[in-house]
């Protein structure tokens, strides 16, 4: 099992009518509301020494729940994702993880916060938009490697939950795996108590 | 036909998975394959190897690569892969392999083109040969997707159910897409090859008048018997210098429609262009020749085709086609509806031709589709209908059959999966080419506008964007992806420099008409910031319901007030402020930065590799695999395609002399005529080539096995020499 693709999702508390700010007018749509996006990602793009090894921006905001503005890159790809099941930033690695499956899922949940974190300070990050740093959907993308079955979560449970343990503890949190054979393998986690990005990334490193 | 039973890719070394780099596990899913589409497909990872590792040329891995629908993006490193849906027919399982594989590998997105393929975006090539395989399971292919062969056949998505069309002309393109994919008359071209079906004359749906291949289904009365067949039309073609196809013949046999494609592809092989990539559709070979005597040779070529059985037994498949509902016919009940079905139901239903059922179109803006809504969509189709959906070429998906009575609870299932926005046959369907987001050849925003337009339309410009008199085209350049020429309202990219500063703006292009097959190209009338775009559009759409005489189309109408007035209408929306007013007027499209002129060269103009250079590369191909074989022992067998990789080689070399693959000529004879006897070839080396022949396989020792490797590798280096002592076939 080569773990490469790790979708890491932080679901934010911006609500799925797509009125992203609260100040914003309410008949704003979903490619306005996404628009600082392409600001910040446009200046994020230019950092050619980044390891994800940005390429550009995907511009989708046209797409309803869909993946929003991405930012591709080599390595990993990050976006303000619109789908279910809510908002949030998702950050997918790609290529490069190495070393044990464990410290492959720890590696691409710490850089996931990492950039979580620098996203939301930005000046143009919609005002009013929280992330919920409780509520992470991680995924596996690659139904050849990791299909959504029985066997793959027996080789690959115990390192997701010491990656989480890690990061909320061990009983401070739940998982609900993924129930569809059709989608892609992974769970659902909600923390039982909600902390920082800062005190998490540190947990991780 | 599925794609597993229409294979001739020439490949027969079932080791060669030996040098890839799949899993055990992996490896036993993809033996399932059919043998002749998974060696293929190792072949592609392979050749890809190969090239990473600095053992093949770059020009002939790109042309290679295009040939497996791998396309270069503008963005360095990262590829788009076209994926051929012939027809845009899709099965619901297929649906979910694409949404599967656009989650997995590109950026989540499938994309609909106009020529009713699938694209994906952003890809890392090393993913390509498991994406492939991952296809080829649910028989879907990229082969020739791109490059210069014989692209997706398309066809009229309503072919079957459309109430004006002579016949469903659905069975025959697809026994057309199926014959020509992979044929060998099909692989010497200097640019691309596209084939269009059409159920009828009049409309728009089948635009196969700006196709190489034209064809319109008609019906002739013969000894009192209906026969079918079709009006052919050559050589048309969209780019910078749109030509509509020229009449070839008024009928045509159906059971004639293959071996004429096969003639016209030998004749286009033999007297296309193949240095000026500019000038080498088959279009200009046509103005060139004329349309006589190009129709004389292809008559010509016609008569002297080898009889091909494929012709008529392909055919066979014609009579078998059907396409069912999956439930019976039903009435709509409109009580109760609300007021959105009712606008939905009016702009993205319509009925068939068969009572109590109607085609629902998917409108998708811009053509894109995320993973989990076509997933979703699968599933919410296979509630309704039978696996007949199809891509159609205004980017969107047309659902068939659906039984009037369940068209509210489908709108309610697509509702839910955001699926159900009204305007698939309306202005707000924009239609536009990737421009600057992925292609290298772009010079504007064409998405990026669309994108402005399809917000407008959603919001504020609503009445605008109900309207079903009109359509908008974006091209990223003159190119005319976005089919620009066949639009109402075209729009191409294009820049100006104003001092320092560089803004994009946008040609426009009014008066051209998809009606009648695509028969009609608008006229420039001048150019406008991208900025202006969206109130051009108000302001043209404006004078038009203001001026119009009674039914009168745009295209009518514009070239009745004439350019002179339309000019006035654009003027002022002509002048470009100075960066220091208006600095936003000099970023495109959709970014927050300014915007700068960068066009590199695009890969849909291939550079042409010859037949010789392809035939010369896999005989080194050959020759590793020989190489792997004797290593393992397997001295027979490495021996035997030695051999075939100087045969290889050898048919590289005749195809400068114009002897095509399908000739099936004597590869040995013909070499020792035209090369070993002509003194064109060290005749040490042809020796190789003569004696491997007489001497087969037997009595092989280990020393004598890898004698004629090391004579195949001679006979191969000869070969090069000879080619480039040829000028390259130049």
């Amino acid at each position: 099992m080569d773990l490469q693709r790790i979708h890491i999702k932080l679901l934010t508390n911006a609500a799925l009518n797509l009125n992203l700010n609260q100040n914003q007018n309410q008949n704003q749509n979903q490619n306005q509301n996404l628009e600082p996006f392409i600001d910040i990602f446009g200046r994020w793009r230019q950092d050619k020494k980044h390891p994800a090894g940005w390429v550009d921006l995907a511009d989708y905001a046209h797409v309803p729940k869909g993946p929003g503005i991405v930012l591709v890159g080599y390595q990993a790809s990050v976006a303000f994702d619109m789908a279910d099941p809510a908002p949030g930033i998702l950050y997918m690695t790609r290529n490069g993880l190495e070393g044990a499956n464990e410290a492959r899922i720890r590696g691409a949940l710490q850089s996931g916060l990492e950039t979580a974190k620098k996203l939301v300070a930005e000046k143009e990050f919609p005002a009013g938009v929280e992330l919920n740093t409780g509520a992470l959907e991680l995924r596996f993308a690659d139904r050849v490697e990791t299909p959504n079955t029985p066997t793959t979560d027996a080789a690959l449970q115990p390192a997701i939950a010491a990656a989480l343990d890690a990061l909320y503890g061990a009983s401070g949190y739940e998982m609900t795996r993924e129930a569809d054979t059709g989608q892609l393998y992974g769970y659902s986690v909600r923390a039982k108590q909600v902390g920082g990005l800062d005190g998490l990334i540190q947990k991780l490193g | 036909m599925s794609e597993s039973s229409a294979i001739n890719s020439g490949v027969t070394n079932p080791e060669f998975s030996e040098v890839s780099n799949l899993s055990n596990a992996s490896k036993e899913r993809w033996a399932r394959l059919p043998d002749s589409i998974r060696e293929e497909i190792d072949v592609f990872e392979a050749e890809l190897r190969r090239f990473q590792s600095g053992q093949m040329p770059e020009k002939v891995f790109l042309e290679f690569r295009l040939r497996n629908g791998v396309y270069g993006q503008r963005q360095e490193g990262v590829q788009m892969l076209r994926i051929k849906i012939p027809m845009g027919m899709l099965t619901a399982k297929q649906m979910e392999v694409l949404a599967d594989l656009s989650e997995e590998y590109a950026d989540g997105i499938s994309h609909v083109t106009t020529r009713q393929d699938i694209q994906y975006h952003y890809m890392d090539i090393n993913d390509t040969p498991t994406t492939f395989r991952r296809l080829a399971e649910v028989g879907i292919t990229t082969k020739e997707a791109c490059g210069n062969v014989v692209r997706n056949v398309t066809a009229c998505p309503q072919s079957g159910v459309c109430s004006d069309e002579a016949f469903d002309v659905t069975p025959y393109a697809r026994v057309m897409a199926y014959f020509l994919l992979r044929h060998p008359d099909a692989q010497s071209f200097g640019r691309k090859f596209k084939v269009a079906f059409s159920g009828c004359g009049e409309h728009a749906c089948g635009l196969a008048l700006m196709h190489d291949i034209g064809a319109v289904a008609a019906v002739r009365e013969e000894n009192g018997v209906r026969k079918k067949g079709f009006t052919v039309y050559l050589g048309g073609g969209l780019g910078a210098i749109p030509h509509r196809a020229k009449l070839y013949s008024e009928f045509v046999p159906a059971e004639e429609m293959l071996p004429l494609a096969q003639a016209v592809a030998r004749v286009f092989t033999r007297l296309g262009e193949k240095k000026n990539r500019n000038k080498a559709r088959m279009k200009f070979l046509i103005a060139k020749l004329g349309m006589e005597e190009f129709a004389r040779l292809v008559r010509e070529e016609f008569e002297k085709l080898p009889h091909d059985p494929r012709w008529t037994d392909d055919l066979a498949e014609v009579e078998t086609y059907r396409e069912e509902p999956l439930k019976p016919p039903s009435p709509l009940r409109m009580e109760g509806a609300s007021e959105a079905f009712g606008r939905w139901f009016s702009l993205n239903a319509r009925p068939q031709a068969q009572d109590g059922y109607s085609m629902v179109t998917v409108f998708l803006p811009l053509g894109d589709i995320s993973a989990w809504q076509l997933r979703s969509l699968a599933e919410v189709c296979r509630k309704y209908v039978k696996d007949t959906v199809r891509a159609t070429v205004d980017q969107n998906l047309l659902i068939r059959w659906v039984a009037n009575g369940d068209l509210p609870a489908l709108y309610d299932d697509l509702a839910a999966l955001e699926l159900h926005l009204a305007g698939g046959n309306s202005l707000a369907n924009v239609t536009a080419c990737p421009g600057t987001d992925s292609c290298k050849l772009g010079i504007a925003s064409s998405r990026g506008l669309a994108g402005v337009l399809n917000e407008k339309f959603q919001n504020g410009m609503t009445s605008y964007g109900d309207r079903a008199d009109l359509k908008i085209k974006i091209s990223g350049c003159f190119n005319a992806c976005g089919q620009h020429h066949i639009a109402d309202l075209g729009f191409f990219g294009s820049s100006r420099r104003v001092g320092q500063h560089v803004a994009p703006v946008f040609q426009v292009v009014l008066g051209g008409s998809t009606k009648a097959n695509a028969t009609s190209f608008g006229l420039s009338m001048g150019k406008v910031p991208a900025k202006e775009v969206p109130a051009v559009v108000e302001k043209l759409t404006d004078i038009y319901t203001a001026e119009r005489e009674n039914d009168e189309t745009f295209a009518e109408y514009t070239e009745r007030v004439g350019k002179g007035r339309i000019k006035q209408v654009l003027e002022p929306f002509e002048k470009l402020p100075d960066y220091t007013e208006r600095p936003e007027y000099y970023r495109d499209s959709r970014q927050g930065w300014d915007y700068a002129m960068s066009m590199g060269v695009g890969e849909c103009a291939g550079e042409v590799v010859t037949q010789a250079e392809f035939s010369l590369e896999d005989a080194d191909r050959l020759m590793f695999d020989a190489t792997l074989d004797l290593e393992g022992g397997r001295m027979e067998e490495a021996v035997k395609i030695s051999l075939q990789a100087m045969k290889e080689a050898a048919d590289g070399l005749l195809s400068l002399q114009g002897l095509l693959l399908s000739d099936k000529y004597d590869t040995v004879a013909e070499f020792r005529k035209h090369y070993a006897e002509a003194g064109k070839f060290l005749p040490l080396c042809a020796d190789y080539l003569f004696r491997a022949v007489e001497q087969g396989t037997a009595d092989l020792t280990e020393e004598n096995a890898h004698q004629r490797l090391e004579e195949a590798t001679l006979f191969i280096e000869e070969a090069n020499g000879a080619y480039s002592r040829l000028g390259g076939g130049a």
